[in-house]
């Protein structure tokens, strides 16, 4: 009875890869619903529009972009998971949604209930201080923040708070962090002298330094680029220090139910896409880069991504 | 910052090309359309319209831009005179005296009113921030939370003039407003409060559904429950010809004068407002508008006066240049609208920094000169645009309402597409009805709606930033304290002017 029953179970996982082997093989065997969770006109909805405009040309299939935008990002990401864990709808997003639900006691649902398919761009996270204030190197910021803690103010949005939190609990220092809602209302009370630091993204950092302000560090893994670090005066990179860092990324996710197979499948496919041309020439216009890391890499960066959001995240709300 | 004649020159050359000027007077005539359609703003216009610039000259890309963002502004007053809808917040502050004004017959004076002082004192703001760019964006530096705060505070004391006689009833809807504004998520720990456990709820109330139920749908709920809308009425819609040809009468010099001080509040509230980050220009159209009915209190703004349309639209038009101030100055963005202007020149090669005035002199001139240039074409086809719009307070009523309660759905969904936000809006327009059935004014509610959140925003960052001492949170500055001053002085005027306006009224009040 025993080999019987052993017979059946084969039998059946047999089955059940045939079926998503076949199942992946034809995939995608209709129009792909990409939700771009924010309103039409920003970041994530260029990106989405981007892509499918050659995504006929890749895989044979049109993509048709839906904005669902709402409770920071998380009404797009909760529509995804009503829908069939079959590939045939996807999400492409940022930290954003991550930050509420690893916030929010009451989520509808974790950070992890998505499949990730890729990562299209990333973004590096930049502490500024003003030129003229005694510690305008690393080292000498840490060694103040140390003999002064909760002296030194960082302004900066919630996602580059995370990567600048991470390095200053890694060096063991207490920096006193101001949340704003948009990067031009921080770099406005840092150039009146209202906060002494100021986390923002790399392009802000170009425009800013050396007239405005010193890049002291860069807090995110990936490192600058040679040009862009010159430009920047050669600021230390918190992943050489050994210091815990993260990703920024634009992610591309799909149902956390999807076999492994279509994701796969459909990674190859955002790489195709990304490949393209007219991608590659629109969003140089955009001004973002293009970063792309498969499915199998970008998983356990984006599991990083959760834990050092989770981590920063009591500094940060002061919860 | 000296004149570069040679870059001026060529600027010059830039703008006066006849594609520039057509895409110009192109972004206008959409923008107008945008801004009139609830719900759409002007953020939205330019972002949908910046793939068309990839491919355009600076002046070009930047003509349709500033084009389409000041048709949008001036747009939106044209639905809220004509069918009390504020096409876009900002033009919310309008609609008390516009719309009685259309309800008069004497919609074309209000359009033309709207029209001209947003012009005047959109063109004279955009010559202050050319004039003095550099040194008001020194000014608007000075401004830190605790100064924001006490900004904001000053807000807070003019809702009594918002109020009028109806000084109870104003406090009333001032609570409502705050306590709307504090539903979805603490602005500084992000804990969920007062959204009665709905998670879509998380962001907050968003201003257009809000404006959009309490000034729009509120009166369509309120025309159905009158049996003369309701019921088969006999009145056919008017020919839309004979809608066209009939003559209203336009706006008199003498009226438009009359206003200067009205138009002259505008442009000093609104000029202000448009400088510091993260207000706005509904935050500019409120203030003007309850500066200008605490200044004129005999002049009847509330009840139909040309002056109330003329600081309201001067309020808010006056935010537009100098919202470019930062942009220009460091680079950094005002506003949405600015950040997405700050965009199209990344593309066109011209990254705005603290540099461009030394690295881009001409596209800066070029931004100057299309600044005022389209001012002088907004007047144009502003006014062909007032001229059918002023006809449509004559389409029966009973083809009206069911339009505007049209426009408010579509509008609300298409401002962000969130169906949630048009539940939230029908809701609002239930309490926009109670307001109405119990002449509870409606002002105080929005503008405490916008200003609470903003100035606790602020106070708790002045007081993280302070070390979590109030007296440095609140007194940081010789400013902070001026400002506490002014605060003082305001509530004072204040209730003055209730005490006086009571008896003038022989002492009775509601």
């Amino acid at each position: 009875m025993k080999s019987i029953l052993k017979w059946a179970a084969a039998a059946a996982l047999s089955l059940g890869l045939l079926s998503t082997s076949a199942i992946a093989e034809d995939y995608p065997s209709k129009t792909i619903t990409w939700i771009a969770p924010f309103s039409a006109g920003g970041g994530a909805d260029r990106w989405s529009r981007t892509l499918s405009s050659v995504a006929f040309d890749v895989m044979d299939q049109a993509v048709r972009v839906r904005n669902i935008p709402g409770a920071s990002a998380t009404v797009g990401w909760g529509e995804m998971l009503k829908q069939p864990a079959d590939g045939h709808t996807v999400m492409l997003s940022s930290p954003t949604p991550i930050i509420a639900l690893v916030t929010e006691p009451n989520a509808p649902f974790e950070p992890d209930e998505a499949k990730i398919v890729a990562f299209i761009s990333a973004f590096r996270g930049i502490i500024l201080v003003k030129p003229d204030t005694e510690w305008s190197d690393w080292d000498s910021f840490v060694s103040y923040a140390k003999a002064n803690p909760g002296k030194i103010t960082l302004g900066s949005t919630f996602s580059e708070m995370v990567g600048a939190q991470l390095a200053f609990e890694s060096e063991g220092i207490d920096v006193k962090l101001i949340p704003y809602d948009s990067t031009s209302d921080s770099v406005t009370d840092f150039l009146g002298g209202h906060v002494d630091a100021i986390g923002v993204t790399e392009s802000t950092a170009l425009n800013m330094v050396p007239e405005e302000a010193v890049a002291l560090i860069n807090v995110t893994t990936l490192p600058l680029s040679d040009e862009v670090s010159e430009k920047l005066g050669n600021p230390p990179h918190a992943a050489a220090l050994s210091y815990e860092t993260i990703n920024f990324p634009r992610w591309v996710g799909v149902h956390p139910d999807t076999p492994d197979e279509i994701v796969e499948k459909l990674s190859d496919h955002v790489q195709a896409m990304l490949e393209q041309k007219s991608v590659q020439r629109i969003t140089g216009k955009m001004g973002e880069e293009i970063i792309f890391v498969p499915w199998q890499d970008a998983q356990p960066q984006y599991k990083a991504l959760v834990e050092g959001i989770r981590k920063a995240a009591p500094a940060i709300t002061g919860k | 910052m000296s004149l570069d004649t040679d870059a001026l020159v060529l600027a010059i050359s830039m703008v006066f090309q006849i594609e520039t000027l057509l895409w110009m007077a192109a972004g206008i005539a959409v923008g107008v359309g945008v801004g009139a359609m609830p719900g759409l703003q002007s953020s939205t216009a330019v972002a949908l319209m910046l793939p068309l610039t990839f491919n355009m000259p600076v002046a070009t890309a930047l003509g349709l831009l500033i084009g389409l963002y000041k048709g949008s502004v001036y747009g939106g007053s044209i639905s809220a005179i004509s069918f009390a809808t504020p096409g876009a917040p900002e033009s919310a502050a309008t609609v008390a005296d516009g719309n009685a004004l259309m309800r008069r017959g004497k919609g074309k004076k209000a359009l033309h009113m709207a029209l001209y002082s947003s012009v005047t004192a959109d063109f004279l703001s955009d010559v202050l921030t050319i004039l003095m760019a550099p040194a008001l964006a020194l000014i608007a530096l000075k401004f830190g939370p605790s100064e924001r705060s006490w900004v904001l505070i000053l807000a807070i004391t003019l809702i009594g003039a918002l109020s009028g006689r109806k000084l109870a009833k104003g406090m009333f809807s001032a609570v409502l407003g705050l306590y709307i504004g504090t539903m979805g998520s603490d602005p500084i720990g992000l804990v969920p409060r007062n959204n009665f456990d709905l998670w879509w709820l998380r962001d907050g109330i968003p201003l257009p559904p809000l404006v959009i139920g309490v000034f729009a749908m509120s009166m369509v709920f309120q025309e159905l429950l009158r049996p003369e809308v309701v019921g088969a009425g006999k009145e056919k819609l008017a020919d839309v010809a004979t809608l066209l040809k009939s003559k209203s009468e336009g706006l008199k010099l003498h009226e438009f004068l009359r206003c200067w001080k009205e138009i002259g509040i505008g442009l000093g509230v609104g000029s202000f407002v448009g400088l510091l980050p993260g207000l706005g220009a509904t935050v500019g159209a409120f203030l003007s508008y309850a500066v200008a009915k605490q200044a004129s209190p005999n002049k009847g703004i509330g009840d139909g006066a040309l002056e109330g349309v003329a600081a309201a639209e001067a309020g808010n038009n006056a935010t537009v240049g100098p919202t470019l101030v930062p942009l220009i100055a460091f680079g950094i963005p005002g506003s949405a609208t600015a950040a997405l202007i700050g965009g199209a020149l990344v593309m066109q090669g011209a990254t705005p920094s603290p540099r461009m005035f030394t690295l881009f002199p001409e596209i800066i001139y070029s931004l100057f000169i299309i600044l005022l240039v389209g001012n002088v074409a907004n007047l144009f086809i502003g006014r062909f645009f007032a001229g059918i719009y002023a006809r449509l307070g004559e389409v029966p009523r009973r083809y009206l309402i069911p339009l505007i309660g049209l426009m408010a759905v579509m509008g609300t969904y298409a401002y962000q597409q969130n169906p949630y936000h048009v539940i939230i809006m029908l809701v609002m327009g239930l309490i926009g009805l109670g307001f109405r059935l119990f002449r509870i004014p409606e002002a105080p509610l929005v503008i405490a709606f916008m200003i609470a959140p903003l100035a606790e925003k602020n106070l708790r960052k002045a007081h993280l930033i302070s070390g979590e001492d109030w007296i440095t949170t609140l007194f940081n500055s010789p400013l902070s304290i001026g400002l506490a001053a002014a605060c003082a002085l305001s509530l004072y005027v204040s209730i003055r002017f209730q005490i006086a306006s009571r008896v003038r009224a022989g002492g009775g009040t509601e």
